[in-house]
């Protein structure tokens, strides 16, 4: 349905004192909502013969999130999230060449960190137009930032099509942990601007097709003060370039299926930034409602990216301009992963779990010229929830 | 509901499904009973004649939330669907001559819901006037009836109180109702078919109720501002059918789009983001 002009939302607002209009409704008109979710993250031990030295028991999160959406009238609501997390384990610093190919060495302590975030936006939807103001705020021992973003959204009069636009700023200061001891910059700052437009169109009644852009903006500290780089015997701090300018173009198709009452959903990401990563990301899902109550969905996500010119395992010269790293995270691969999410809906209340198998490995790279890099990642991660309208 | 009333119901047992027919039938007479302004003994006519009094006469929920309904409706249409026409649409209720325009004026000075005082709990009328909860109530009794079936437990089915329809949801099978939409000039054929899942249905036509005199059609949609029948000639809709999250505000649509010229009434229906059709 389209969306419904100021005067019939009001005969709605108007009728919900009549007896059983509430219930009669509730679909249609906005819930209050109160979600929480639990996420646990647990990455895979670095396997001994990948090991150069350093503790190989690698990140493990938990995250505990809540969501409280509050419909103030009509036209007006306010959303507050909460995150919290906390993270320990050790992780990568920097490779070493080794007999039969490069060596991780990982930080040799346990990292234990807490991390909480919280953001509040309010939204203002009338006629055709959707407003949505936030601002946040994260902070960890070692890191703070501050956002705020503005998102709109216009739909169509017929409701077919859909516009929608965004930009968001962030402001990050980071101040590392034992920064003296291992010569890590003491204080350091970054900023984020970034925008982005997309379109959304019914193709028929059972297909939706939406595209869009994003372009975003990084300055100042974008190196990694807890990763070094081993340069032909000597070991130094990670040095990126102090801007990044990145372009993505994603694609999203989503096609309901009449006989199998389920849903067919498509994927598809290309990213690009001038540091010269290139990457794609492509996504099946299929979500699949069971009996009156239950939604599964299985899904599979594939990721390739290629390598900036500055990034290798090791270097045996410095490189000339003055830019170098050797996260994994920058490397040329590719990663597989598989989901399954289940869904058990009541009509005020419902909850989900999902579970999460991910694999990053330099020979799944769809392009570019892969190198042996130790430090990829393999993970689980579970999540439950529950969400409760009110 | 001076109509034929139906519903329609998927149930296990035949005993169920008349539990639910009871259910409606019910509720239905209840309504009936206490909005009709032909009985005397009405609630709405022991408070029309209460509210007259000085001191106004305090209302019970449902009713002031049927006040409050009409106050938006009067509201947002600036002040044509207006609940306080009784006096107007009883002059021009199957008429034989057109009434005496002294008679019309004289009604027209009962009506206007701007001469009501109304705070949420007393209501106090002008001497004369009287309410005509034609327009919410029937629509009102088809969501209201639908509720209290979804509650004791139907979820495939129907209630239709003369072409004021609200569904339950689809067939078990997942598929959607079939309503006809009935064609103004060949009443026997409808005009078109639409397929409905759940929520509310409702239909107004100057084919329904209305008195001819000399060859012209008066409808029985009448303008507060002047006192006389809806009549745009060609220029106005001769049928419209709204389909709603609920009857009732699918009454109120129709009804208000009735009220105006196409010129307007097609634009308001356009922008109500609601599935409409129109004649």
């Amino acid at each position: 349905m389209a969306r419904l002009s100021g005067a019939v939302r009001s005969l709605l607002a108007s009728s919900l004192g009549l007896p059983g209009m509430q219930d009669l409704l509730s679909a249609e008109m906005p819930d209050d909502t109160f979600e929480y979710r639990y996420t646990r993250y647990d990455e895979a031990p670095l396997p001994s013969d990948k090991l150069a030295f350093g503790d190989p028991r690698r990140y493990e999160i938990g995250s505990h999130q809540f969501r409280i959406v509050r419909n103030l009238n009509e036209t007006y609501s306010l959303e507050l999230n909460y995150l919290h997390e906390a993270m320990s384990g050790s992780s990568p610093w920097y490779v070493v060449p080794g007999e039969s190919g490069p060596l991780q060495v990982m930080s040799g302590a346990t990292i234990r960190e807490r991390r909480n975030q919280v953001d509040l936006s309010i939204a203002r939807a009338e006629d055709e137009y959707t407003h949505r103001a936030k601002i946040g705020y994260s902070s960890e021992n070692d890191y703070r930032a501050r956002y705020g973003s503005y998102s709109g959204e216009r739909e169509s009069k017929d409701g077919l099509r859909t516009t929608s636009w965004g930009i968001s700023y962030s402001n990050d200061e980071i101040s590392p942990t034992d920064a003296l001891i291992f010569g890590r910059v003491v204080h350091a700052q970054r900023e984020s601007l970034s925008g982005s437009l997309a379109l959304t169109r019914i193709l028929n009644r059972n297909a939706v097709l939406q595209s869009g852009v994003t372009l975003s903006h990084h300055s100042g500290f974008l190196s990694d003060p807890y990763k070094q780089v081993w340069i032909n015997q000597a070991v130094v701090n990670d040095s990126r370039p102090d801007k990044r300018l990145m372009f993505a173009w994603t694609t999203r198709f989503r096609q309901y299926l009449e006989r199998s009452r389920a849903a067919l959903v498509l994927d598809y990401r290309f990213f690009r930034d001038d540091w010269s990563i290139t990457a794609h990301t492509l996504e099946l899902a299929w979500r699949q409602p069971l009996g009156g109550h239950w939604e599964v969905t299985p899904s599979v996500r594939y990721y390739s990216q290629e390598s900036p010119e500055f990034y290798a395992p090791f270097f045996f010269v410095h490189p000339a301009d003055g830019h170098w790293s050797s996260d994994y995270r920058l490397s040329t691969f590719g990663a597989l992963s598989f989901r399954l999410n289940a869904e058990f809906r009541q009509e005020y209340w419902s909850i989900s779990i999902g579970s999460e198998y991910y694999k990053s490995d330099e020979s799944l790279a769809m392009t570019g010229t892969p190198e042996n890099t130790p430090g990829l990642v393999e993970f689980w991660r579970l999540t439950a929830g529950l969400r409760v309208k009110f | 509901m001076g109509c034929p009333c139906a519903v329609n119901l998927y149930a296990e047992h035949e005993s169920q499904a008349r539990r639910g027919f009871d259910l409606a039938e019910l509720e239905t007479r209840r309504l009936d009973q206490k909005y009709s302004h032909y009985r005397e003994d009405s609630y709405l006519a022991r408070i029309q004649r209460q509210a007259q009094c000085s001191g106004g006469v305090n209302v019970d929920r449902e009713t002031a939330a049927l006040l409050d309904y009409a106050e938006t409706q009067f509201g947002i249409s600036d002040g044509m669907f207006d609940i306080t026409t009784r006096r107007l649409s009883a002059l021009w209720d199957r008429i034989k001559s057109i009434p005496d325009q002294r008679e019309v004026s004289k009604a027209l000075n009962k009506t206007g819901w701007e001469k009501v005082r109304w705070n949420g709990l007393n209501l106090a009328t002008v001497p004369g006037m009287e309410f005509d909860l034609g327009g919410i109530v029937k629509e009102y009794a088809a969501d209201r009836v639908a509720a209290l079936l979804i509650k004791a437990g139907f979820e495939s089915g129907y209630v239709d109180l003369g072409g004021d329809m609200h569904f339950l949801g689809p067939h078990p099978n997942g598929n959607p109702w079939r309503a006809g939409i009935r064609n103004p000039v060949n009443r026997t054929e409808p005009m078109a078919i639409v397929g409905l899942y759940s929520g509310g249905l409702a239909s107004s036509g100057d084919y329904e109720r209305y008195s001819e005199i000399d060859g012209t059609r008066y409808s029985h949609i009448i303008n507060p501002r002047t006192g006389w029948p809806v009549n745009f000639g060609d220029a106005g809709m001769s049928s419209v059918s709204v389909s709603a999250p609920s009857c009732l505000v699918a009454g109120s649509v129709t009804t208000l789009s009735m009220l105006l010229p196409k010129s307007k009434s097609v634009p308001f229906l356009e922008q109500s983001g609601l599935n409409w059709f129109a004649v």
